[in-house]
C-alpha cells in the first residue's frame, strides 16, 4: 500500500496555510507578469513566466485540496463502562489522494519546467513536446518512488539557479540576489522533501524551508517593484 | 551586438529622456537621448500626443518643448518595473 501521510499529526493543517502563503506569492507575481506582457505583448517571456507561476499556484491549490480532505479529522466517543473515551481519526479516501497527488506533482514539474525553457531558449520545439510527453509519464512512475519527484524539481531548479547566479553576478543587482536567494531555498526545501520517510520531523522542516523560499521570493519581487519606482522617482 | 529596441521600449526611452530633463525637452534632444531619426521621431511623437502621453507648446521666442504628461508618467512607470523585472529574472 501506498503511504499516504508524511505529515506529524500535530502538524495536520499548518502545511494547507504554508501551502496557502505560496499559492498567494505565485499568483501575485503571475498577475505582474502577465501585466507586463500585456503592456509589451513582444516579449513572450513575460507570458511564460506569468503561465509557470499560474501553474505551480494550480499545483499547490490541488496539494491543498487534497490534503484538506485528508484531513477531515473526525471525532469518535466511545463509553466502556462509566467513563466515556473521546479519539480522533483521519479519514480519507485513497483514490481521491492518489489523483490529486498525480495533478500536483504534474503541475508542479510543468511549471518549473517552463521556468527552466525560459532560460535554455535553444531547444527544438517537438523536443519541448516529448519534453512534456516524458515528464507526463516519469510523473506517473513517482507513485513507486516519491523522492523522484523531488529530486526531478531539484535538478530544474539548480538549472534555474545556475542562470539566476551568472544574472547576478553580471547586474550586480539587488532584487536579482534576493530571487536567487528565494529559489536556492525552495531547491534546498526539496532535499529535504527527499528524506521525508526516514524521519516524520524533515517534512515539517522541508515545509518551513518552501514557506521561507516562498516569503524570500515575494520580498525579492517586491523589491523589484520598488526599485522600478526608484528609478522614475530618480 | 546589442538587442534589437521593440516599440515599447522606444516609447519608454523617450519618455524617460524627457523626465530626466525635468519633464520638458526640446524635440531635437529628445531626437538624440532616444536615439532616434527624423522620421522614427515624428512618427513616435504622432503616437505619444495620440495616447496623450506628451503634449507639445510652443514658447513665445518660437521655441518647442516636448512635455510629459501624468499618463506618460504612468506609463513610464510601469515601463520602469518592466524593465528592473526583466533584469532581476534575468531574461
Amino acid at each position: 500500500m501506498i503511504n499516504l501521510i508524511f505529515s506529524p499529526q500535530w502538524f495536520f493543517g499548518k502545511d494547507i496555510l504554508i501551502d496557502v502563503v505560496s499559492i498567494l506569492v505565485l499568483l501575485f507575481i503571475s498577475f505582474f507578469a502577465w501585466r507586463f506582457y500585456a503592456l509589451n505583448k513582444g516579449r513572450k517571456s513575460y507570458a511564460l513566466l506569468a503561465v509557470s507561476f499560474l501553474l505551480l499556484a494550480l499545483s499547490f491549490c490541488s496539494k491543498v485540496l487534497t490534503n484538506f480532505t485528508l484531513y477531515s479529522v473526525k471525532e469518535h466517543k466511545v463509553q466502556l463502562g462509566l467513563q466515556t473515551f473521546t479519539f480522533q481519526f483521519i479519514n480519507y479516501s485513497d483514490n481521491f489522494f492518489l489523483f490529486g497527488t498525480l495533478i500536483y506533482r504534474l503541475l508542479t514539474i510543468y511549471g518549473f519546467y517552463l521556468l527552466y525553457s525560459l532560460y535554455y531558449k535553444k531547444q527544438d520545439k517537438t523536443m519541448i513536446f516529448m519534453m512534456l510527453y516524458f515528464i507526463f509519464v516519469s510523473t506517473y512512475f513517482t507513485w513507486s518512488a516519491y523522492y523522484l519527484f523531488h529530486l526531478t524539481v531539484f535538478f530544474l531548479l539548480l538549472f534555474i539557479l545556475f542562470k539566476l547566479y551568472c544574472n547576478c553576478k553580471m547586474t550586480k543587482d539587488l532584487p536579482a540576489r534576493w530571487l536567487f536567494v528565494s529559489f536556492a531555498t525552495i531547491a534546498l526545501s526539496q532535499l529535504f522533501f527527499m528524506f521525508i520517510r526516514m524521519e516524520e520531523e524533515l517534512y515539517v522542516v522541508a515545509e518551513g524551508v518552501q514557506l521561507l523560499g516562498y516569503i524570500i521570493l515575494l520580498v525579492g519581487f517586491l523589491m523589484v517593484l520598488y526599485y522600478g519606482k526608484k528609478k522614475v522617482q530618480s | 551586438m546589442g538587442k534589437k529596441r521593440s516599440r515599447v521600449d522606444i516609447i519608454g526611452d523617450m519618455l524617460q529622456s524627457i523626465q530626466h530633463k525635468k519633464g520638458r525637452i526640446k524635440p531635437t534632444h529628445l531626437m538624440y537621448k532616444a536615439n532616434l531619426s527624423h522620421d522614427q521621431l515624428k512618427g513616435y511623437l504622432e503616437e505619444l500626443v495620440e495616447k496623450e502621453f506628451v503634449s507639445s507648446i510652443e514658447t513665445p521666442e518660437h521655441n518647442t518643448y516636448i512635455l510629459i504628461t501624468d499618463k506618460g508618467c504612468k506609463f513610464l512607470q510601469k515601463w520602469q518595473e518592466m524593465k528592473q523585472f526583466e533584469t532581476s529574472f534575468g531574461f
